[in-house]
């Protein structure tokens, strides 16, 4: 956590300090000890354990939907597109 | 908060290509690669056919205009055809001419006048003076639930709702998760600092999520 998080040890954990630093727990930038006070909060608060679920749900969900075979990226190509790429090319 | 993008808005060389060593130009990539060199005709349009669509679609998510789509994607075959002798073949082509396009894209946005568009604050959790949630999470469905058919529903809405995020909040994700640059060069090709790139990124996250909780809740609490 950043300079702007230095003092958020000095109280109890609130749900919003767990949503706003999520992502910094996800992904392993917080102390031992403000991993200890994030876990804390988790183990008394099942809102953000569903908060916490949902939220690397999200990002897994958004790559998946974009790189899985059932995107129609191939088969939309709008039509005239192919052409239009043909003919700039054999403008001088 | 709006992006301050830089005047040269690219993503690095260094990005997109695989953290480990990768395997060898597939073959195919490397028979194309040497009849467009030689100037065939019809190796471009085969080029064209390969990897239009996939491009497009690339384009498409991040500008959210057919036509600017498609004007990036048509600029990007012909930078690319432009500049294949500086392809050094160390990825695929297809990684390549991906990372060209969302130059492209990049400098569309960039230029283009930005659009109404609602504020990210609109999909982000908001609380009480005591810092409880004003709305408990609610619960979603089990990813067990879905067959293939559901799967694939669910990715065209994850899709769509990709889509309503706010421009700059959409291109950081679309640059972190899903092509997967580092904070880094997402911030270089942005003219952001990482900081910068870490809340878009993270506030990104949290409006497709309360898009998705439509979608995604359980009948019952």
């Amino acid at each position: 956590m950043n300079d702007q998080h230095s003092n958020l040890l000095s109280r109890e954990l609130t749900c919003k300090d767990v949503h706003d630093f999520l992502m910094s727990y996800i992904e392993g930038e917080v102390t031992p000890t403000e991993r200890r006070a994030f876990d804390e909060h988790l183990s008394g608060c099942s809102s953000c354990v569903r908060y916490l679920d949902q939220y690397k749900r999200t990002v897994s969900l958004g790559r998946q939907a974009i790189c899985s075979s059932d995107e129609p990226a191939t088969t939309q190509v709008p039509t005239g597109l192919l052409d239009a790429i043909r003919a700039a090319r054999k403008r001088p | 908060m709006k992006v301050q993008h830089a005047a040269s808005a690219t993503i690095p060389a260094r990005s997109l290509q695989p953290p480990t060593p990768h395997p060898p130009m597939p073959a195919d990539d490397a028979q194309l690669l040497a009849r467009l060199r030689a100037g065939e005709d019809r190796a471009f349009d085969e080029l064209t056919a390969l990897y239009a669509g996939r491009l497009y679609a690339t384009a498409r998510r991040m500008l959210a205009s057919d036509q600017d789509a498609q004007d990036a994607v048509q600029e990007a075959m012909l930078g690319a055809f432009q500049s294949l002798h500086t392809f050094q073949g160390g990825s695929r082509l297809s990684t390549w001419l991906t990372r060209i396009v969302i130059n492209k894209s990049l400098m569309k946005l960039r230029s283009r006048r930005r659009r109404p568009e609602r504020s990210i604050e609109d999909f982000l959790p908001t609380f009480k003076d005591d810092g409880h949630p004003t709305r408990w999470t609610p619960r979603w469905r089990s990813e067990d639930t879905e067959n293939t058919g559901g799967r694939a529903e669910l990715h065209r809405v994850v899709r769509e709702k990709i889509e309503e995020l706010p421009e700059n909040y959409r291109t950081v994700l679309l640059l972190r998760d899903v092509q997967q640059l580092s904070t880094e060069d997402v911030a270089e090709a942005l003219g952001d600092t990482p900081n910068a790139v870490k809340v878009r990124l993270h506030r990104a996250r949290q409006a497709l999520k309360t898009l998705l909780d439509p979608y995604m809740t359980t009948e019952a609490p």
